[in-house]
């Protein structure tokens, strides 16, 4: 075989790429579209998708959970593993990260980002953030306690602080942020917010494979505290959210965290 | 007691990753090692508890049985790919000390263990898995994973690799997202079993066959994608030769495997193995992994670099995989399921003896600087002739076996036409690609290499190489000779998988 | 065909999200903007998997008095969890893309993939 042809016949080929690659695009939407008009219309209460599984956990959510938000009690209770997942990928992409953008040593372009970033008297956002930094911390924090009672959890939660630190040290500066976040706490929070969520999730889970009861109370619907490890837990999710957001922000923005 | 093993297993890396970050630098290592060999215990425990009373355990993941709550299930099948997947990544680890040491930057290293940690807790849960949205989850984490060891490398090339295979991976993980999302918009269910009863009630009475059959492309398009089956191999030449050498050895033994074992679990509990055999899908894929075999084997004849000549073999040796997922009968799955396990070892073992051979040759894999490797660092030599050997298919060993039962199983099929003659092919063309990279290796050692050896060896790295390659020479001459008891199990595995 | 589409216009619109998403994922070459299609291609999916959930004349999975009809709560816990990934390998992406342009200075990828090679010789 002449394998000097086969390169040549790539190159040639490479010069339709935009074309294959469009015509490929627009089939694959044109068939999805097809596919669609086959698929049951939206919103119909005999749906397959509305069958026993989401029955069960409408009507026995509040019994088995103990949780006035079903969606809650499913993801925290009934699917849990595909929630402690989802904390792992937080955990992981933020690992990734810090690999990829934490340097011990910064060089020129760090440098160019940080006196950039460093406020000096932007008094308009300093007195704008004093007042609001406190109120969204409160909010988050308020979202998270009241995940299993209403709209809300963890993640919602957890964004919300986040979002107030990032205003924070857009207002004030790395510097004045490294005194209550910096690495090593913000490595203590989320490997503990994990760790106490693996623990006693995995608790949970040895309990009831092995078909022996949990022992965590249920509580009274309605209540703040009830709805057994759900709140716990939404406080852990809640805290790795947070340490995410905050870490993506500060390695993307000064090139380092300190 | 066993039965909670496999619940163990998979959240064991997970707090050894944790304990990675929290503690001090110097201890990643041990809690890696500590880890990746307790979860091999477990597993060789789970197996042999399973196997010997053939079992396939249901394990809730919660108070609430399936179709309500999460689960996972383990059979022979399941614990045999687990107990392989913790062995090599405990091998390519320990093996891989000294070389990841000097390729990845010290700081970073606490990093890349964690990232190992979470690769593995990722494929043990979906092998574990029985339920599709846990899977889907667990897969990108494993993705994500994977690429950042890629990208740890920190040359040029490794952060062009990684991202491209991070854009082609999550194009696989949203086509694979869409077809989930198609499936519980006709069927309601997540968990395979129900998933399972669904498909069949919706084949038996003829209805939603568009949508079934869109879902099952886009479901094996998207795993094709992640498994570099032939169209979509793009992103593994470049990510496999880009990445530390023990990396790469644990990418090409391990995670191209696991989405084809997932593949294996949906074509036997959520498919079934009757409409498998009934669709057009499974020919285009035994079509594809025919071409794999061919472009992989013929690209590898044209590299001049060690490891990129390893990354388009490997292409080809995952089209035996997908030509024996594509006949589809029991003999061919559990023919897959072989090469999968021949495939790991010897290929992680190949990857390990480069990196061994590359040491002794200044770092550089290339044909011109491993001139007469063989001589410098012999151990490594051994194993890549074994490995070789074993994926060319010469008996006794494993690669071999493989590919006589891929070619009896085929045989008893309507495609044997076609198959057997490409395995034929695939082996003369397998000799072919390795011979120059033997002739190399053995090849007359260039005179400015004997002073340099005196130079560096006062500082030898520690025996731990060698010792990880004399185990895997031994488990794949093993494997060869213990191939029909290993084929039981596997069976055994495959027929209690519905 | 017009009450099909008025009806059905959430999941229409998620797969011609989905197919945009697409094509600027394979046909652009600058490498954050094929970031951008992995985006909207995700969102189309999380479009057409929150379509169905819907049940027309039910109330939100929030247990409440004298409510007779809840929707459907699991797509809506499904694309919690996709929301949060997608996120997540989108930022993973995007420190790829600032160490790369750190390094080349460019984010074409042809001449990302020309300057690798030629810094490999």
């Amino acid at each position: 075989m002449n394998l000097f042809s086969l390169s040549a016949w790539r190159h040639r080929l490479l010069r339709y790429y935009p074309l294959v690659a469009l015509s490929l695009t627009v089939g694959i939407t044109a068939l999805l579209l097809v596919t669609l008009a086959a698929l049951p219309p939206l919103g119909e209460v005999g749906n397959p998708s509305h069958n026993l599984v989401s029955l069960k956990y409408i009507e026995d959510g509040l019994g088995d959970t103990g949780a006035l938000n079903i969606v809650a009690g499913m993801i925290l209770d009934y699917r849990a593993f595909d929630t402690f997942g989802e904390a792992c990928v937080l955990f992981t992409a933020t690992c990734a990260i810090i690999i990829l953008l934490r340097s011990d040593t910064p060089d020129a372009y760090d440098t160019m980002l940080h006196q950039m970033e460093e406020p000096h008297t932007n008094i308009i956002l300093q007195s704008v953030s004093f007042l609001l930094v406190g109120i969204m911390l409160v909010f988050g924090c308020y979202v998270i306690a009241n995940g299993h009672l209403s709209p809300g959890g963890g993640f919602s939660g957890g964004s919300i602080l986040g979002a107030a630190l990032i205003l924070y040290v857009n207002s004030y500066g790395i510097r004045r942020a490294s005194h209550f976040i910096n690495f090593t706490i913000y490595r203590r929070l989320v490997s503990f917010s994990l760790l106490f969520y693996a623990a006693f999730k995995g608790y949970s889970f040895f309990m009831g494979a092995n078909h022996l009861p949990s022992g965590i109370p249920l509580g009274k619907p309605g209540d703040l505290l009830s709805a057994g490890l759900i709140l716990p837990l939404n406080i852990a999710v809640g805290c790795v959210v947070a340490g995410t957001v905050y870490a993506i922000y500060v390695l993307f923005s000064q090139g380092e965290m300190r | 007691m066993v039965e909670n093993f496999p619940f163990f297993s998979i959240f064991l890396p997970i707090f050894a990753a944790i304990f990675c970050m929290l503690w001090h630098e110097r201890y990643a290592w041990h809690f890696t090692l500590g880890s990746t060999a307790i979860t091999l215990l477990l597993s060789l425990a789970t197996l042999n508890y399973i196997y010997s009373n053939a079992l396939s355990v249901t394990y809730l993941m919660g108070h609430f049985p399936a179709p309500f709550g999460n689960e996972i299930r383990f059979g022979a099948l399941e614990a045999f790919m687990a107990s392989l997947f913790s062995g090599i990544s405990l091998l390519t680890m320990w093996g891989g000390t000294a070389t990841v040491r000097c390729d990845i930057h010290p700081s970073k290293l606490r990093f890349y263990y964690l990232m190992e940690n979470l690769l593995l807790a990722g494929l043990l849960a979906i092998i574990y898995s029985n339920d599709i949205f846990t899977t889907f989850v667990f897969i990108e984490i494993a993705t994500i994973a994977a690429c950042s060891l890629v990208s740890a490398g920190e040359n040029g090339r490794s952060l062009l690799a990684s991202f491209v295979y991070l854009a082609m991976s999550l194009l696989g993980s949203g086509l694979l997202l869409l077809a989930i999302s198609i499936l519980y918009s006709i069927t309601g269910h997540l968990l395979f079993a129900g998933l399972a009863e669904s498909i069949a009630s919706l084949v038996a009475t003829g209805s939603y066959t568009l949508p079934l059959a869109v879902l099952s492309a886009l479901t094996i398009a998207g795993l094709s994608i992640k498994s570099a089956i032939f169209p979509f191999h793009g992103w593994l030449p470049e990510a496999y030769s880009s990445a530390t050498t023990p990396t790469s050895a644990l990418l090409a033994g391990i995670v191209t495997k696991t989405y084809l074992v997932f593949l294996l679990k949906l074509i036997c509990r959520v498919f079934g193995r009757a409409y498998w055999a009934s669709m057009l899908l499974s020919r285009i894929f035994l079509a594809c992994g025919v071409m794999a075999i061919l472009y992989g084997s013929l690209q590898a004849m044209r590299q001049r670099d060690l490891k990129q000549t390893l990354s388009y073999a490997s292409i080809s040796q995952i089209g035996y995989i997908s030509v024996a997922l594509g006949v589809g009968t029991i003999p061919a799955l559990v023919a897959a399921c072989f090469q999968m396990v021949s495939h790991a070892l010897s290929k992680s073992m190949l990857f390990m003896a480069t990196a061994g051979l590359a040491e002794a040759s200044q770092g550089e894999t290339s044909y011109k600087t491993l001139r007469g490797a063989a001589r410098r660092n012999p151990v490594a030599a051994a194993a890549f002739v074994v490995g070789a050997l074993s994926l060319v298919g010469i008996p006794p060993l494993p690669g071999f076996m493989a590919k006589l039962y891929l070619a009896q199983s085929a045989l008893a099929s309507p495609e044997g036409w076609l198959v057997v003659p490409v395995i034929l092919l695939g082996t003369v063309l397998g000799a072919m690609y390795y011979l120059p990279a033997l002739a190399t290796l053995f090849g007359s050692d260039t005179a400015a290499w004997s002073d340099r050896e005196s130079a560096e060896g006062d500082k030898s790295p520690p025996a731990l190489l060698p010792a990880s390659l004399g185990v895997f020479i031994s488990l794949t001459v093993l494997l060869g000779f213990f191939a029909p008891q290993v084929w039981q199990i596997l069976e055994q595995g495959i027929i209690n998988l519905h | 065909m017009w009450l099909y589409l008025r009806e059905n216009y959430y999941q229409i619109t998620a797969m011609f999200l989905f197919g945009i998403g697409l094509s600027a994922l394979l046909l652009d070459r600058n490498l954050v903007k094929k970031l951008i299609g992995l985006n909207i291609c995700n969102s189309g999916i999380y479009l057409f998997l929150a379509a169905q959930g819907y049940i027309r004349g039910g109330a939100v999975p929030i247990v409440a008095d004298g409510v007779q009809l809840y929707i459907n709560p699991v797509p809506t816990g499904l694309i919690l969890t996709g929301i949060v990934i997608s996120v997540s390998v989108t930022a993973f992406a995007l420190a790829l893309v600032v160490r790369l342009y750190k390094r080349y200075q460019t984010l074409d990828i042809d001449e990302l993939s020309k300057l690798v090679v030629k810094e490999g010789m």
